[in-house]
């Protein structure tokens, strides 16, 4: 249990145990209270003070399946509050096999300084200088530290828009095959670590010193029965693994939620050419593979690898949320399309989530027509290339509205929406508003209790109930996060003793009693470190609204608006 | 008699014999249907279905059948 803090503006590191106050924190409970408790929350976040602070799951590193998720935290260049992005592949379970329990990042590199930090087998911290690799874009990037380092190892790394500190800048991790196409996509970390000068962490794999489980016995009984229930749940034992996250597009899409031609229309035409049905029968009628284990230890497989029509490798782990932005949002109804654009956003280091609604914008702005494909390729391409326009784009939605003094940019707290819109899922519309991480999904989904159960439970047009679905959601989310379960496993979670599984697993490795209320009050402090953080950095009530144009453009086919009011909005956290 | 066009998403496909799926289902159902019934017609689990829309809308439980009507039946959704 072990932190290592590197300083890279002397390029020092040191090794500590884990502090008492940070012990059954793990993944985003401990990054998002680190960086509350030792971040100036108004510093400059491309700046010395911010800290880049990486984490595995209190779970990760156990035999518990699908807890390969790391926690990245920092201050957001993009929302200019606390950030904390996730991302799976492989990296989670090699640090936490290493008994690492963060790895904190301090400083400002001096100017031109570039280095990669390697932890080998010894768990042991390294930087290493890293000029030879400046520029590169991932996939080459991994090639080479593949050949200078040996393949055994996780690369999680940024690309040129990191290295440019542009406030779209993802940072990709390799997954279970050894390709940068994981991505802790939001809020522009890839920034963050592009101006500490770090290109990569290299981490050994298959490191045997994870953490002492207390009771490994009472453990293993747990983590047994919570796989049990993870396969045999219809959605991440047969949906899932037949057809990925893509199969959200048509029940999205049925719902008038699937946001199109920047957030004009809640249903696309063609939703049939880009649905999860149709890219897996491409898939594989071309050659591909769906069912494709994408993380460690995981046993739901929603990966692909998406080829094109001569069979050739495209990009791996297309995703809803990629499918969304670079089809329906920018009126793009082609696959081979749609997975270029992945590609390419992967292999420049760009949230993909972030640059489709920054094309969208483009596109409604009047700058190329919607479902211009190979317009949007070349707008991507020229981030990577640095030009004027390039950095505008890759500085995401927010800052193409700015240029083209366009004002339908859907972002709250400077970050984009997701896939469901929030006139039509007026859930969402609450999430997106108060989540301390500004537009997010994954923070407070609550979809199945709006769409689920033979017409949901909650009516998807109507406040009513909302606020208190999103808060329990955001919540138990906050907790999720920081045991570092997969969201798709959360299946194991539903299921009848689902929940008291994971208390049994979390008490079973820390030693002490963790039940219920402990839950509660994890998910509580975590959330309380983040709206703490952003209270000093001088956010308010005001930055817990959306964008004019959900308040006041109706969106077909249901023809609504955002019904939440200001005051429900600022009832939603009071902790 | 009723007639709709019943398409079957996510894996449901899968569950019916020479399932067409550009297609759809052609089905004859008689007037006033429920959901409910058409559901049972078909011979799927109430309990393997997330929502239904009719004409590219949601419906209910207690929604009915229209002659002509695209039906589209989804399994239950989670995640992100």
């Amino acid at each position: 249990m072990i932190f290592i803090r590197i300083n890279m503006a002397d390029c020092t590191i040191n090794t500590e145990n884990v502090p008492e106050e940070y012990f059954g924190l793990g993944g985003r409970g401990l990054t998002s209270s680190m960086i509350n408790k030792d971040v100036p929350a108004t510093c400059d976040p491309l700046g010395p003070e911010n800290k880049l602070i990486i984490s595995p799951g209190y779970l990760s590193g156990t035999p518990l399946v699908n807890t390969s998720r790391l926690s990245i935290g920092a201050k957001s260049p993009l929302t200019g509050g606390i950030k904390e992005s996730n991302v799976g592949g492989t990296v989670a379970a090699d640090l936490a096999g290493l008994g690492i329990t963060a790895i904190i990042i301090e400083g400002k590199a001096l100017d031109g300084d570039l280095h990669i930090l390697k932890i080998d087998a010894a768990g042991e911290a390294e930087l290493v200088e890293a000029v030879a690799y400046k520029g590169m874009r991932t996939y080459e990037l991994v090639k080479q530290l593949k050949k200078d380092h040996g393949d055994k190892n996780s690369i999680t790394c940024i690309g040129p828009a990191g290295e440019f500190q542009l406030t779209a800048a993802s940072i990709q991790t390799t997954d279970f095959d050894g390709r940068p196409c994981r991505a802790a996509g939001r809020g522009g970390l890839g920034a963050v670590m592009g101006s500490k000068g770090l290109k990569a962490l290299v981490v050994h794999r298959g490191g045997k010193n994870a953490d002492r489980l207390m009771d490994p016995d009472t453990f293993r009984k747990a983590s047994k029965a919570y796989a049990k229930a993870v396969k045999e749940d219809e959605f991440s034992g047969e949906i899932l693994p037949a057809l990925g996250s893509a199969v959200l597009v048509e029940p999205i899409n049925a719902a008038g939620a699937f946001p199109c031609f920047n957030a004009t229309k809640g249903q696309f035409d063609h939703a049939e050419k880009i649905n999860g049905e149709a890219l897996a029968e491409m898939i594989k009628k071309r050659g591909g593979k769906t069912t494709h284990k994408g993380c460690a230890q995981c046993i739901i497989n929603c990966s692909n690898e998406f080829v094109d029509k001569k069979g050739k490798y495209v990009t791996s782990s297309l995703e809803y949320e990629t499918i969304w932005s670079m089809g329906g949002m920018i009126g793009n109804a082609d696959l081979d399309v749609i997975a270029r654009l992945d590609f390419m956003c992967d292999d420049i280091g760009l949230d993909t989530m972030s640059t489709g609604v920054a094309v969208a914008v483009a596109m409604d702005a009047g700058y190329k027509k919607f479902g211009d494909g190979q317009a949007a390729i070349e707008m991507v391409q020229e981030v990577a290339s640095g030009t004027d326009f390039g950095k505008i784009l890759g500085n995401g939605p927010a800052a193409v509205g700015k240029h083209f003094k366009h004002d339908r940019v859907p972002v709250i707290k400077g970050q984009s929406i997701a896939a469901y819109d929030p006139r039509a899922l007026q859930g969402m519309a609450v999430t997106y508003a108060t989540s301390p991480m500004g537009g997010d999904h994954t923070a407070g989904w609550v979809v199945d209790q709006n769409l689920a159960d033979f017409g949901g439970t909650l009516d998807p047009l109507s406040a009513e109930g909302q606020v208190e679905a999103s808060r329990d959601t955001q919540l138990h989310m906050a907790a999720v996060d920081t045991v570092g379960i997969c969201d798709f496993a959360q299946t194991g979670l539903a299921a009848p003793g689902g929940i008291e599984n994971v208390y049994a697993m979390v008490s079973a490795k820390s030693g002490k009693p963790f039940g219920e209320k402990d839950w509660g009050a994890l998910g509580t402090r975590v959330l309380k470190a983040e709206l703490d953080f952003n209270k000093k950095a001088g956010f308010t009530a005001e930055d817990d609204r959306l964008p004019r144009m959900f308040y006041e453009e109706p969106l077909p086919p249901h023809n609504t608006v955002v019904k939440v009011s200001d005051e429900q909005m600022d009832s939603t956290f009071d902790l | 008699m009723a007639r709709v066009i019943v398409k079957l998403y996510g894996t449901l496909g899968k569950k019916i014999k020479n399932y067409d799926s550009a297609k759809g289902l052609d089905v004859e159902i008689r007037n006033g249907a429920g959901i409910t019934e058409l559901v049972a017609h078909l011979g799927i689990l109430e309990s393997k279905i997330g929502f239904i829309s009719v004409n590219g809308r949601i419906v209910k439980a207690t929604g009915k059948v229209e002659d002509g009507a695209v039906v589209k039946v989804f399994q239950p959704i989670f995640g992100g």
